[in-house]
This record gives C-alpha cells, sequence and structure tokens, in this order.
C-alpha cells in the first residue's frame, strides 16, 4: 500500500468518526482507488463500526476534487453535492445520497464530498464486457432502454423551483442560454488553443447563427450516457457523474444521447438505445416537443465540444505537464475529432 | 501532431513512475525495463513526420491565394467595406510563405485561415459562398492531416 494511500485512510477515519459514523470504533476496510477519473478522484470503502453482534458496515464512495483535471476550471463539486443533495431526497432518481462537503483542503489535499455507494454495476459501453452487457440490455422487452428514457424524462421534467437550488444553480435566462454556452466554449478555446484552427473557428461561428428558438430551461446532466450508469439485472440502479450538471436546455442532454462520439461504430445510441426510439419515447413521457433540426444543432454543439476536449487533454499533458496518457492520447485524437466535426456540419 | 521527442520521453516517464514500481512479475518488469530503453532508441533512429504538415501548407496558402484574390476583385466583399481587410490578409499571406519552419508556417496559415472564415461568417448574407468553399478546402486538410493519425 503507497504511503499517500494509508494517508488518505488515516485522515479518512479520523473524518468518519468525527463527523460521520460518531463512533470511536469507526474503521476503514477495502479502501480501492476507482479507475482514476477524466475529472476527480473516486474512492470505494467500507466503514465497520460497533462491537460483536452489533457490529455494522456500510459501503461509501469518497469524490475528491482534481486539481489540473479536464473543464477544472468550470467545474463546482459544491453545487455537485448540492444537487445530489437535492435529488436524493426530493426525485425518486436513482442518485446516491450524500453525507458530507469538506472545503478544507488540508485533509485530504483537495475539497471532497462522501455519498453512499449504490449497488450496481457500471461498464465502459465500448469495451468487450460492455458491449456485450449492452447488446443484451438492448433486446426486445428489456425494460433497461425504457428505464434509461424515464429517468431523462423524470429529471428533466422536475420542477426545479420547489428545490431551491436558486442559490446552487446559476439562474440563467433561456433566451440567452445559448449565448452563454457558445461564449463558453469560446473561452475553453481560448484557454486551451495549441494552434488556431479552421474546423473549431466554423463550427463557433455556424453555432452562434444557427441557434433554435429557446425552450424552458430543466435541470440537465450533461454527461447523461450509459458509461456513468450502474446496472443490476434488468434494473438501472445509479445515475452518476453529476459534475457538469446544470440548469439549461433539456435538447442539450438528449442530443448528448444522441452524439456519434458517445456511440462510435454501433448503431445504437450509447450502445443501447434506437435513436427513433429514444426521440419518440422522451417525447412522449414528458410533453417536450423539439425537432430533428433542433437535436442536429445541439450534436453539432457537443462535437465543438468534443473537439475542445481533445485539445484541453491535448494541452494538459503536452503543455502543463500532465503525466496521465489519457491525455495524450485524447489530445493525438484531435485531428480525428475535426474529422468527425467536419462530417458533420456537412462537409 | 505533437513533438515526437518531448511524446516519448514522458511515455519513459510514465513507465518508470505508474508502470515499474507496481510490476510484481519478474519477466514484466525486465520486459517494461527494456521497452524504456527501446524507445530511446527507436526516437533516436526515427525522424518526424512533416510530410502531412508540409502538404497542407502548399494546400493552404495555394487556395488562400487564389481565393483572396478572389475577394479583392468581388463586388460582395468590397460592398461589405472588406477591401482594407483583404488586402492586409494577402499581405499576411505573402510574409507566411516566406516563413521555413514548416510547422510555424503550418500554424500561421491555420490561424489566417481561420481570421478570414470568422470574417465571412460575420458577413455570411452576402458572402456565404465563400464558406461553402473553404469547407471543401478544410476537407482537403483533414484528408491529409489523417495521416497523422492512427
Amino acid at each position: 500500500m503507497s504511503i499517500y494511500k494509508q494517508e488518505i485512510i488515516e485522515s479518512l477515519e479520523k473524518y468518519f468518526r468525527e463527523n460521520i459514523i460518531l463512533s470511536k470504533e469507526a474503521a476503514i476496510v477495502d479502501f480501492v482507488q476507482l479507475s482514476e477519473g477524466w475529472t476527480d478522484e473516486a474512492y470505494l470503502f467500507n466503514v465497520t463500526w460497533g462491537k460483536n453482534q452489533e457490529e455494522q458496515s456500510k459501503g461509501f464512495v469518497l469524490r475528491k476534487f482534481k486539481k489540473g483535471g479536464l473543464f477544472s476550471d468550470i467545474r463546482n463539486l459544491f453545487h455537485q453535492y448540492k444537487l445530489l443533495e437535492a435529488l436524493s431526497t426530493k426525485s425518486s432518481l436513482p442518485v446516491p445520497r450524500v453525507y458530507a462537503y469538506e472545503e478544507d483542503e488540508s485533509l485530504l489535499g483537495s475539497k471532497f464530498f462522501v455519498m453512499e455507494k449504490l449497488e450496481g454495476k457500471s461498464y465502459v459501453p465500448w469495451s468487450k464486457e460492455g458491449r456485450k452487457f449492452f447488446h443484451q440490455a438492448a433486446a426486445e422487452n428489456n425494460p433497461i432502454p425504457y428505464q434509461f428514457v424515464e429517468h431523462l424524462a423524470d429529471l428533466h421534467t422536475l420542477d426545479y423551483q420547489s428545490m431551491n437550488l436558486g442559490e446552487w444553480f446559476t439562474q440563467v435566462d433561456e433566451k440567452h442560454y445559448l449565448d452563454i454556452k457558445i461564449k463558453e466554449l469560446e473561452e475553453l478555446y481560448a484557454n486551451y488553443k495549441v494552434f488556431y484552427d479552421p474546423v473549431v473557428a466554423d463550427g463557433l461561428e455556424w453555432l452562434k447563427r444557427n441557434k433554435p428558438e429557446p425552450l424552458p430551461l430543466s435541470i440537465i446532466h450533461n454527461d447523461y450516457r450509459t458509461g456513468n450508469l450502474l446496472f443490476e439485472n434488468d434494473r438501472i440502479t445509479g445515475i452518476l457523474d453529476w459534475e457538469y450538471a446544470e440548469l439549461g436546455d433539456p435538447r442539450m442532454d438528449l442530443a448528448y444521447v444522441c452524439a456519434r462520439a458517445n456511440r462510435m461504430d454501433s448503431p445504437l445510441l450509447c450502445y443501447l438505445v434506437n435513436r427513433d426510439f429514444f426521440l419518440e419515447y422522451y417525447q412522449q413521457c414528458t410533453g417536450i416537443h423539439f425537432s430533428p433540426e433542433d437535436i442536429y444543432y445541439f450534436e453539432v454543439y457537443h462535437q465543438v465540444k468534443f473537439l475542445l476536449l481533445s485539445l484541453s487533454a491535448g494541452n494538459s499533458f503536452f503543455k502543463e505537464g500532465s503525466l496521465d496518457l489519457r491525455m495524450a492520447r485524447q489530445g493525438f485524437r484531435f485531428t480525428l475529432m475535426r474529422k468527425m466535426t467536419a462530417e458533420l456540419l456537412g462537409y | 501532431m505533437f513533438d515526437k521527442e518531448f511524446t516519448l520521453n514522458r511515455l519513459t516517464e510514465v513507465i518508470k513512475r505508474d508502470i515499474i514500481p507496481h510490476l510484481s512479475n519478474d519477466y514484466s518488469k525486465e520486459q517494461a525495463i527494456a521497452m524504456v530503453s527501446v524507445l530511446k532508441n527507436v526516437n533516436l533512429n526515427t525522424v518526424q513526420n512533416y510530410h502531412p504538415f508540409q502538404l497542407v501548407n502548399e494546400l493552404l496558402f495555394g487556395e488562400l491565394n487564389d481565393q483572396l484574390s478572389k475577394m479583392a476583385e468581388d463586388v460582395a466583399v468590397i460592398g461589405c467595406g472588406l477591401t482594407e481587410t483583404v488586402q492586409t490578409l494577402q499581405f499576411q499571406l505573402q510574409l507566411i510563405d516566406s516563413e521555413t519552419e514548416i510547422k510555424t508556417k503550418w500554424e500561421k496559415l491555420n490561424e489566417l485561415f481561420s481570421g478570414l472564415i470568422t470574417m465571412v461568417y460575420q458577413n455570411e448574407a452576402e458572402l456565404s459562398e465563400y464558406i461553402h468553399h473553404f469547407r471543401t478546402v478544410i476537407r482537403k486538410q483533414i484528408d491529409i492531416e489523417m495521416e497523422l493519425v492512427s
């Protein structure tokens, strides 16, 4: 066990004894770091407390802010914590209950929060295991594709105003929402630009000039895909990775599910659902109306963002000194992302 | 796209820092140590592939030169009050052409091309035909640069 890992366990044990379990016997066992995230670090562990026949055990997840992670300058760990707190107590969505948020960076090196460990297993959709699982999940009569749509529909139709999220969520006028999102992309480009790129220039200008009519805003996940869900048998047991959630246009999430980068060579969206079924069933569940052109617009938005993500990753490896080789791999994918953007724009 | 020597050196650092200390099998460890040495030699025995950049430089210079000449005489461009801007871009293009470092020239041509695209979009109603042509140029550029992607 590395010293670093042992230090985290000791600090965390003390933290649990004083803030969460309130028992001097609380001990952390089976502590593992989940595959290191592109954004935050996550650790999975059990806490045991009590003695002999009264001994209890519960699974937890620690989410720790990763400085220098992708888009770290636009993410807010506290907002994520408050949103999970609201969703886990005021909605029926399968999201983890949260227990504590800690701002003091001296404890674990950066701010963090603690949440419950949900049952279920996550799959990398393009892995051999993931492809096999989603192939079965996509089969006729399997309820998972329906749940996939229903959870998104439930999220988008939540009465967020009654959830008192206002102070944690930036209140945005729906008429200016897309202007703000495009400005964010321009700022990302300005921050991470390794060189000027004609495809990015084309994509950003196209987005400015082809905005669809606004829709009322909803809570949106902004990273809703099968790789960010937990499954057990024929049930979705968890929706994870809420770091990009915001008050936004629900078509943003729909187009993200439709994005080519989230299915690559699969004919199914996110390796799970048929496109027509997904969009039609969603409309049926929510009553929210949109056109194919609207979804296309938001697909272009995401593709330009994927392009900038590659740029950000390349910047992290080649300029900021990151030794995470996934950043280098993503940086080298920049040309492929440009090609995908060009194809989506029709050339 | 990115510098070969820098990339291979970083790769070596990762193997030493993140991989070798965590290998418990002696054979795997020996292989990883050998990999570090092989990577150093691969670096010394190969050169950066600048060929696609050269091809793109030729493509962009030729296309931008033609399009800027056409724009300089286009009444739609003149009507948008862009005559001076186009002349400035023509001048900048000639300066870029004298650049001898391949990658620097490639970056400068991309910067000029990006600026030109933004300018045309700002006058989209009058100059939309140029967007279509610029996209065919970008497509040719991407097709060349895909040689650098596995």
